[in-house]
């Protein structure tokens, strides 16, 4: 059987570095590659460095100035393909209006709905690409 | 004629001129009526004092001396055979005074009284009046003697002091919130006023005799309570008491009390002056105000907390994430048999609790109810520990810049008033900013002044939308808000304002429109404790 392997890219963007491990590792553990930064400025970086990230999945509450949707909403400008999960703690934004490609995601997830919804999410970007 | 000097001898004794009955008893070595009559003519013309003259039975005058003269500024020549009502004023004679007086004299032998009369010159004055018929030995009426005085001066120096006596009156009469009483030099009751009886249910009829104790009850009685206040009024000349008395009902209730002893100006005591005031409805509506202030000081405390929670909720989130995030890696890391990963990921999930349980401590520390107690706190350090939860209160898109003084800032106030207060000058701070920015927080020393003691400062200053003067103004009046319907109570500032008055310090307020708003609150500074040991911060 032949099997091509394509290992998918995240990108994870969490200023709480406990969570961001704990993210990081379960992506990994499930054949991710992943990204990890810690703020929107070293995810545009990051974002300008590699162009095959399939999904980026960010915070809403990140300490510095834009805040995880307006960061997903840049990545898009500059013409990514990947799709996006925005996550967070605070429910209030779960009433934001979010485009297509983004999904929202409530704090805390499991390791079982953490894996769904990024999984869904690398289905999205392959099927725009 | 000698009945007729009789009648004037008569006349002059009423008015108490002894001296002239003395003069009319001093000439017993002249004998004959004429002579007698002689001298007695020239002693009423030298009195000046008296008018005193002689009408015939119609009332037209027939003699006139100079105190008649003196006193209503006609000659004899003026008066003689003119009728007497000439002196009346204008309404007696209307009323046929004159005639009936002479009426009266005429009935009874003699008519005495008192009245307004008209001098020659048109003005009035007092007299005292006293008219004897005059009757031969058949009981034929002659005529009238007249002697007339002007007490216009003692009269009005009884009508003013009645006058004064009447306002007094009205005035004790008039002060029903107070009781107000006069006692003996003994302590008995000898007047009681209006406020006197709705105080204590007794009517001055019920007390005015009684002894001052009537109002005291028999164990302070027995205690002498009502003896101290007259001794000690009495050797010092005022005592002042707050004291419980009973009203006729028997209920008690709570008086401020004044005894004051009434000496005149040779210190001889004439009595006492005594005021209660209830003062038990007082005391009830401090009370009350004083729970009031604290409910308040509760209710905006949970409109704080409520702000803190919506922050900290997110943030309890994000602790929840870590622990499950690291409970499902150690989960895999076990799958595997690769226990010392686990531990690790496990140890991770500790230190998430231990965060965790800290948030939610801090939490109730605020929450909790504390009676208000001012205590010794270093502002700067007590400003300090409240950096982490304000962080999450103002959200990601405001920073919160600290500029605290390095060296301790000892000040007395409540602790958790003082947070409370920084709570709400924070999310002032950050709702004023509603596209983000930065709140600075700074404390420090300031003097105001030359000559002015330095003061211990807290400075919250944002960078918002500002509000002009006249809303500035209003800012720290309770229940003025800027914030649309529902997203404040209108107590922060006020609270604030409560706060640092209770502290002794003063709160300003600076706001520019489009600049932003600065609050400082100022606090006297207290001396450093004598040991000043190392509390947790947490």
């Amino acid at each position: 059987m032949n099997v091509v392997m394509v290992v998918n890219v995240v990108m994870v963007v969490e200023d709480d570095p406990d969570v961001r491990e704990a993210t990081g590792l379960l992506l990994e553990d499930a054949g991710y590659e992943v990204l990890a930064a810690e703020s929107s400025s070293q995810a545009l970086n990051i974002i300008q460095a590699r162009e095959d990230i399939d999904v980026v999945f960010t915070d809403v509450n990140l300490r510095e100035d834009r805040n995880g949707i307006e960061l997903a909403q840049e990545i898009k400008a500059r013409g990514s393909r990947a799709s996006f999960v925005v996550v967070s703690g605070d429910l209030g934004w779960s009433d934001t209006p979010l485009d297509e490609d983004m999904r929202f995601l409530a704090k805390p997830y499991g390791r079982r709905t953490l894996l769904e919804v990024v999984g869904e999410a690398c289905g999205r970007a392959r099927r725009e690409s | 004629m000698r009945s007729r000097t009789q009648g004037v001898v008569t006349g002059i004794m009423e008015e108490r001129t002894s001296h002239t009955i003395l003069a009319v008893e001093c000439t017993p070595e002249l004998s004959g009526t004429d002579v007698m009559e002689h001298r007695f003519e020239l002693l009423v013309q030298s009195v000046v004092d008296y008018a005193i003259y002689m009408l015939d039975p119609q009332g037209r005058i027939a003699s006139w001396n100079s105190g008649a003269q003196h006193i209503k500024g006609y000659t004899a020549e003026q008066v003689l055979g003119r009728h007497f009502s000439m002196f009346y004023t204008e309404d007696d004679r209307a009323r046929g005074l004159p005639d009936r007086v002479l009426a009266i004299a005429a009935n009874e032998g003699r008519y005495n009284g008192e009245a307004w009369r008209v001098r020659r010159d048109g003005s009035r004055f007092r007299a005292m009046v006293a008219i004897d018929a005059i009757r031969n030995a058949d009981g034929q009426l002659l005529g009238y003697a007249k002697v007339t005085r002007d007490i216009t001066a003692r009269w009005e120096a009884q009508s003013r002091l009645e006058q004064s006596e009447r306002r007094f009156r009205l005035f004790a009469e008039g002060a029903v919130d107070y009781a107000l009483c006069m006692l003996d030099h003994d302590g008995f009751v000898q007047d009681w006023n209006e406020g006197a009886e709705r105080m204590t249910g007794y009517t001055a009829r019920e007390i005015v005799g009684k002894p001052v104790g009537f109002l005291f009850s028999v164990d302070d009685r027995s205690a002498g309570v009502d003896i101290n206040l007259l001794r000690q009024a009495s050797e010092k000349g005022s005592h002042d008491d707050e004291h419980g008395y009973l009203r006729k009902s028997g209920s008690r209730s709570l008086a401020k009390m004044t005894m004051r002893a009434l000496r005149d100006k040779e210190g001889v005591l004439h009595g006492f002056a005594f005021l209660l005031r209830d003062i038990s409805g007082q005391r009830a509506t401090e009370v009350a105000l004083e729970t009031t202030r604290e409910q308040l000081q509760q209710a905006q405390k949970l409109d704080a907390l409520g702000q803190l929670t919506g922050g900290v909720a997110h943030d309890f989130n994000n602790i929840l994430q870590a622990i499950t995030g690291h409970l499902d890696v150690a989960s895999l890391h076990l799958e595997r048999g690769d226990a010392g990963k686990a531990i690790h990921q496990i140890d991770s999930v500790s230190r998430s609790v231990d965060r965790a349980t800290h948030l939610v401590r801090r939490l109730l520390a605020f929450a909790r109810r504390q009676p208000l107690m001012p205590t010794r706190i270093d502002l700067g350090r007590q400003v300090a520990s409240m950096t982490e939860l304000l962080g999450r209160t103002v959200g990601p898109r405001v920073s919160i810049r600290w500029n605290l003084a390095p060296e301790p800032l000892w000040v007395l106030c409540d602790a958790h008033q003082l947070e409370t207060a920084l709570v709400n000058l924070v999310i002032n701070g950050r709702d004023a900013m509603p596209h983000g920015g930065s709140v600075c927080i700074s404390t420090g020393i300031v003097v105001a002044g030359e000559g002015e003691p330095p003061t211990a400062c807290l400075v919250v200053e944002d960078e918002g939308i500002g509000m002009p003067k006249e809303m500035a103004a209003k800012a720290f009046d309770p229940f003025f808000t800027t914030k649309p319907l529902g997203q404040g109570t209108g107590l922060g500032l006020s609270m604030v304002h409560g706060f640092v008055e209770q502290s002794h310090g003063a709160v300003a307020l600076h706001s520019v429109p489009g600049e932003g708003t600065r609050v400082t609150l100022c606090f006297p500074i207290c001396d450093a404790p004598e040991y000043s040991h190392v509390e947790p911060t947490h």
